[in-house]
């Protein structure tokens, strides 16, 4: 089935956050499974204000924004989308801050990403 | 084909992956076609190198004139870089030695570029992403393909204007495999592991039987380690 990037991943949806983040952190993992790990934590951390702060280690990590999952989307990247995907107000403004640390190359890759996804970034207000 | 960054864009797009070195472009240009558009696009490129000529912005220009502009860019960078003595800035920090994406290990770039060696296949790959819908920017150091967050979208082609033919060929084949899953989304392609590794290998073995086709055993050997080194990469040690 088709879907879009910020839609649920239902794949992942069911693990629980412990395995998530083992899954984020090991180096012998999929580069595109740790880059779905840490969305869907970024996704869980709108709810979570502990769990925000401990994903955005995962983003501002220099390891997690230069390993590629596919094309220009860095692990770092699919972190920033679900903290967008979670939609709450701190999780916005948290990935608004973090995506502003970056170079203006991964900014731009980042702002193409969330114009397909239909959000218009940076965001406005 | 849209263009939204003005000041950094150029097209490019396409090449069967199995495509040998010398097989003729599938374009439906004709020779006389053809012959126009790689003497326009020579023009472009000699003009952008010997004169700074600011490239005029608008959302869909000419392909001439986006690569004029980004010609000119790179000549103004690398009059800068001699200026201050200093290297030229590939990119940011990250980039070049760190992202992981194709420019930064396209060992064929020391035979030329692919605007060098394969003009006519190099337009013939514009007129296929064009027709396709796919964006193209053209970024200093940095080669990729990208499919769409959103399903049934075109992606995007990140071209560096000094990519080799064998990197066009892989992003190219990236393309393809996008184009022929019916531009399923990324999110997709994040999906199985393994459908990508193999998305991964056979663009990189466009390339490889490219550099053999040349007598490049050298440079396929390379191009060897790096298809393994990114196959490893994308399926883990612990891919279910």
């Amino acid at each position: 089935m088709m879907s879009n990037l910020l839609d649920p991943d239902l794949g992942f949806q069911d693990l629980n956050t412990d395995e998530l983040r083992v899954m984020a952190s090991r180096d012998s993992e999929s580069v595109l499974r740790r880059g779905r790990a840490v969305m869907e934590l970024g996704r869980r951390a709108s709810s979570d204000a502990a769990l925000l702060q401990e994903v955005a280690g995962m983003i501002r990590a220099v390891e997690n924004r230069r390993l590629m999952t596919v094309g220009t989307t860095s692990i770092s990247q699919l972190g920033a989308a679900g903290l967008v995907a979670g939609g709450s107000e701190r999780a916005l403004a948290l990935a608004t801050k973090l995506v502003g640390e970056w170079e203006s190359d991964e900014r731009s890759d980042f702002a193409w990403l969330m114009r397909d996804s239909g959000v218009t970034w940076p965001l406005k207000g | 084909m849209r263009i939204d960054r003005p000041a950094e864009d150029d097209t490019l797009r396409d090449m069967a992956e199995s495509r040998a070195a010398d097989t003729p472009p599938t374009a439906e240009h004709g020779p006389s076609d053809r012959m126009a558009c790689a003497i326009s696009y020579r023009a472009a490129v000699d003009a952008a190198y010997h004169r700074a000529v600011t490239p005029e912005v608008t959302d869909r220009k000419p392909y001439d004139a986006q690569f004029r502009g980004a010609a000119d860019a790179e000549f103004r960078e690398e009059c800068q870089s001699r200026h201050t003595d200093q290297p030229v800035a590939a990119q940011a920090s990250m980039d070049s030695e760190t992202k992981l994406l194709h420019a930064d290990a396209d060992p064929l770039r020391a035979l030329g570029t692919a605007s060098e060696t394969h003009p006519a296949e190099l337009e013939s790959a514009m007129a296929r992403l064009d027709g396709a819908g796919v964006e193209v920017d053209l970024r200093h150091g940095s080669m990729s393909y990208s499919p769409s967050a959103a399903a049934g979208e075109p992606g995007r082609l990140i071209l560096d204007s000094k990519a080799s033919y064998g990197a066009l060929m892989h992003e190219m084949s990236h393309f393809s495999d996008d184009e022929a899953a019916g531009f399923p989304g990324l999110r997709y392609w994040l999906e199985d592991p393994s459908v990508t590794a193999a998305g991964e290998s056979r663009a990189y073995q466009a390339e490889i039987d490219y550099a053999y086709s040349i007598g490049e055993a050298g440079i396929a050997g390379q191009l060897e380690k790096l298809k393994a080194q990114r196959i490893s990469q994308l399926l883990g040690e612990n891919d279910e």
